[in-house]
């Protein structure tokens, strides 16, 4: 079936898409379900603590078939899937779906219990490192589901992805299951990409390396929706956290592109008091970050907030000023985990309020500008963050597609080549974010504002800004690698790409 | 013409040649000399003859090469001025008789190509005027402070007390010969503060222009060395003045209460001139 | 032309590529290459097409490529033959 991108979706997997096909990024006007779960019963005088995590998974009722979660606030440096796996593997539970909001390449060690049959099924929202090839290369025999960060929420919300079984590291518990992640040697900083897991999972069991009296002071995760408590040593590595950020670039090129986006910003008539923005961790976009911080100085601009992934770029804005407040759904670095400890105008949000679609209003709708990245661009402006140009999985969505959709103005910051392959072309390889809420690319070569946006390209051209046809910088991308061959690829569909609002909008074929 | 800003590249890492198509630099000095050791030569000038068309093709920027100053190098190295891409040709440690032997191969080989003089040691100070009028293909007279102050025997030093009469000498050199003056590379390339103090001081002096090293020095060059808005709505003005009929053949008029005469028309030509030669990507 | 000598000419830096030319009967072609997924058709005509123009039919011919552009691998193969090749 041919989706509104003309991406098609073989029949095949047009079950695993509850809300079909996609038909544009606001064309599903289902409501938002909730789904009923039965509550457990804790009486009084009953104890959460668990000696042990095989304890802790015997209690849980978990059997082979069923679903399993893991938020991913540790990045790569977790221990608790490992951990987790390791016990389920000894007990001979197997066939299970791992439902992770994101898995790293600290995780790679499940391609062996792939290979062992003790997981069957993978749902994440970003997947890296050799897992991510080796699906690439055909490991699974069922797809991958590969969703927003705010799709998962809805998915979870309304029983699509139903979990049996939600796995919590906790960087601070106390002994009745109150959690937070401010607190203790492992601390992550914000929960929230595990609200809703514990929310509506059958069966939540947190497991700590920092285990408290009744009760916690600061609260991320109420005690009411926690079955079990387990204690181990150390439930991971926060130097594995900063692993997916970087530095601010030194590159002239990285700093051309910075330097021109944040001229984008300063002239799209976003850029007043009140204005919001959010921005990635990488290179290029912490590079963006100080040079609007530097305008916004130099302006006298009082921003309302700041929105992520949070990194110490950001809470340098908040505490310059520039923000009244950052809205925190994950921290990137330590700054922004101090900050968010110590900080009263730096507040956690759970994903849900971040970036579901679902409901009365996500985060996202009210954000003025966003700065996000790309592997690929086409010349409708759909974005691909799941493959690179070879075809192989190294990302997903994550929040990317949420945020474009819900914001005033949607950047793409892209070198336009990459080595030889390069960024913008005909068609993308996978298609993640549709074309029609990505407003503006900034390459090393100039501008493209989508035509939908005329007015923007009015006042980049305006400001002496280098505004291009997205078509001619796609030429000039010819010129300098050359034409790629298409990508050899048999049928088997390896993943399928769901849209915020559950459709399906792209698949992701094997690579030989 | 170099322009204001003119940016060096070693020829010798197509990682680079390829982050120079961007750049807006108002030209690119593509190194054959000291970034290319001498083993590499070869392989560089087969890299740019190579690379040229296609920046050519994706780019307006004005392009030079910086030959060698050795024998037996500076002629293989002239051979890339056949690809007909090659605007200007920079010439290392300029001598009067170096400068002539070479416009006069450029004349053999038919070529248009323009020279730029980089003047390094104190010998070249002496020679400047005939440096200055030894080819009409001359167009640029540069420092290269680092090997200048090398030669007299002396620190290199921030405050550049050792080759204020150098910088001096140039300028007044290319005024006088209606050439431009460009000054040597700034070497701290992350320090933008002191970049901007010595780039005002030096246009002061009467430099047209600065190299560069890195392309992060490239806008803080084109802001101070490119007229002002103010100063080109103030060129425009004059120059359009002075083509009005009643204006013609009068020794000096006057334009605004001020008095406008053919210094004046020449240097907003100049200013006009200036803006005009800034490097665009296509 | 013909290949009398191992050469090489070029770098394993990115966006460059390491050319490696020595004597042999037949022509031998090795490629390894950062782009050989979407460029593999794109790169072996041009090393064949360089290599004609140069005259060159014979000789093993070994590349490691990170990523160059067309430009940039034809300078290291026109560079690595001068080097170790004379006419015949």
């Amino acid at each position: 079936m041919i989706n509104a991108l003309n991406r098609e979706i073989p029949d095949e997997v047009l079950a695993l898409g509850k809300n079909g096909v996609f038909q544009g990024a606001f064309a599903y006007r289902g409501r938002g379900e909730k789904t009923a779960i039965k509550n457990r019963t804790v009486y009084p005088g009953e104890k959460k603590i668990v000696s042990s995590l095989q304890d802790a998974i015997r209690l849980s009722g978990l059997k082979s078939g069923m679903t399993i979660s893991f938020h991913h606030h540790l990045r790569n440096g977790d221990y608790v899937v490992r951990m987790v796996l390791e016990e389920i593997d000894k007990l001979g539970i197997r066939d299970l779906t791992i439902a992770a909001s994101a898995l790293f390449d600290c995780h790679s060690f499940l391609v062996e219990y792939i290979y062992k049959g003790v997981i069957k099924n993978i749902q994440a929202n970003y997947i890296s490192g050799r897992l991510a090839e080796e699906i690439s290369f055909g490991l699974m025999d069922e797809p991958v589901i590969m969703r927003t960060h705010g799709g998962r929420d809805r998915a979870i919300e309304s029983g699509e992805l139903k979990i049996e079984v939600a796995f919590l590291a906790a960087p601070t518990a106390d002994i009745y299951g109150n959690l937070n992640g401010l607190e203790g040697p492992s601390a992550f900083g914000s929960f929230g990409y595990a609200i809703s897991d514990a929310r509506y999972a059958n069966c939540v069991v947190a497991i700590t390396d920092h285990l408290l009296p009744f009760p916690l002071s600061y609260v991320a995760i109420d005690q009411t929706l926690v079955d079990y408590v387990v204690q181990v040593d150390k439930i991971g590595d926060t130097k594995g956290i900063v692993s997916g950020t970087t530095r601010i670039s030194q590159n002239p090129l990285d700093l051309k592109i910075a330097k021109l986006t944040a001229a984008a910003i300063e002239n799209s008539g976003y850029f007043h008091d009140g204005f919001s923005f959010q921005t990635g961790a990488g290179g290029v976009s912490l590079a963006t970050a100080m040079y609007v911080h530097e305008r916004m100085k130099k302006l006298g601009i009082k921003g309302s907030f700041g929105l992520g992934g949070i990194t110490e770029s950001m809470v340098n804005m908040l505490n310059d000023g520039c923000f009244d407040v950052l809205l925190d759904a994950q921290c990137f670095d330590l700054t922004a985990i101090e900050s968010l400890r110590t900080n009263i105008r730096h507040r956690e949000i759970s994903c849900y309020t971040y970036s579901n679609p679902h409901t009365k209003g996500a985060v996202v709708n009210l954000l003025d500008v966003a700065v996000l990245g790309a592997t690929e661009i086409d010349l409708d402006f759909n974005v691909n963050v799941t493959t690179n140009s070879e075809g192989i999985i190294v990302g997903g969505s994550g929040g990317h597609a949420d945020v474009a959709a819900g914001c005033n103005m949607a950047i793409i910051v892209a070198n336009l080549c990459r080595g030889r392959f390069p960024t913008v072309v005909e068609k993308v390889i996978t298609a993640n974010t549709p074309g029609e809420t990505v407003d503006v690319l900034v390459t090393e070569w100039g501008i493209a504002v989508n035509k939908r946006r005329p007015e923007l390209a009015e006042r980049f051209k305006k400001a002496g800004l280098p505004v291009k046809d997205i078509e001619h910088l796609y030429h000039i991308a010819r010129k300098l690698c050359g034409q790629p061959e298409p990508i050899e690829q048999p049928d088997k569909v390896i993943a399928v790409i769901e849209y915020r609002d559950g459709t399906l909008i792209d698949v992701v074929r094997c690579i030989r | 013409m170099l322009g204001v800003c003119s940016l060096f590249v070693p020829a010798s890492a197509p990682r680079m040649i390829n982050a120079s198509f961007t750049f807006s630099a108002n030209s690119l000095i593509f190194d054959l000399e000291d970034s290319v050791s001498l083993e590499e030569k070869d392989s560089a000038r087969i890299l740019l003859q190579e690379a040229l068309p296609l920046l050519s093709e994706l780019t307006d920027t004005h392009i030079a090469i910086r030959i060698n100053s050795e024998d037996e190098l500076w002629q293989e190295d002239l051979e890339l001025l056949r690809t007909n891409l090659v605007q200007t040709v920079v010439i290392p440690k300029a001598k009067t008789n170096r400068l002539k032997e070479i416009a006069a191969k450029l004349d053999q080989m038919n070529i248009d190509t323009r020279i730029a003089a980089i003047i390094e040691d104190t010998q070249s100070l002496e020679e400047l005027s005939h440096i200055a009028t030894a080819t009409s293909r001359i167009t640029s007279l540069l420092l290269g402070a680092e090997d200048f102050s090398f030669d007299l025997g002396v620190e290199r030093t921030m405050e550049g007390e050792e080759i204020r009469y150098a910088r001096m000498r140039i300028a007044n050199a290319a005024a006088a010969h209606g050439l431009e003056a460009l000054d040597t590379p700034y070497v701290d390339t992350k320090d933008f503060e002191g970049l901007a103090q010595e780039a005002r001081y030096v246009k002061g002096l009467g430099f047209t222009g600065k190299l560069a090293i890195s392309p992060l020095q490239i806008e803080i060059i084109q802001s101070i060395f490119n007229p002002t808005e103010h100063e080109l709505r103030w060129a425009a003005l004059v120059v359009e003045a002075a083509n009005l009929p009643e204006n013609q053949g009068k020794g000096a008029f006057s334009l605004h209460g001020k008095m406008v005469d053919l210094p004046v028309i020449r240097r907003a030509e100049k200013i006009l001139a200036r803006s005009a030669g800034k490097g665009e990507q296509l | 032309m013909k290949i009398v000598k191992k050469t090489t000419a070029g770098t394993l830096e990115s966006s460059d590529c390491l050319v490696t030319v020595s004597p042999a009967n037949e022509l031998i072609i090795k490629l390894d290459s950062v782009s050989k997924r979407r460029f593999k058709n794109h790169l072996n005509t041009l090393i064949h097409d360089t290599l004609t123009a140069l005259q060159i039919d014979s000789g093993h011919i070994e590349i490691i490529d990170r990523g160059a552009l067309d430009y940039c691998l034809r300078a290291r193969i026109i560079t690595a033959i001068k080097r170790g090749a004379e006419e015949c």
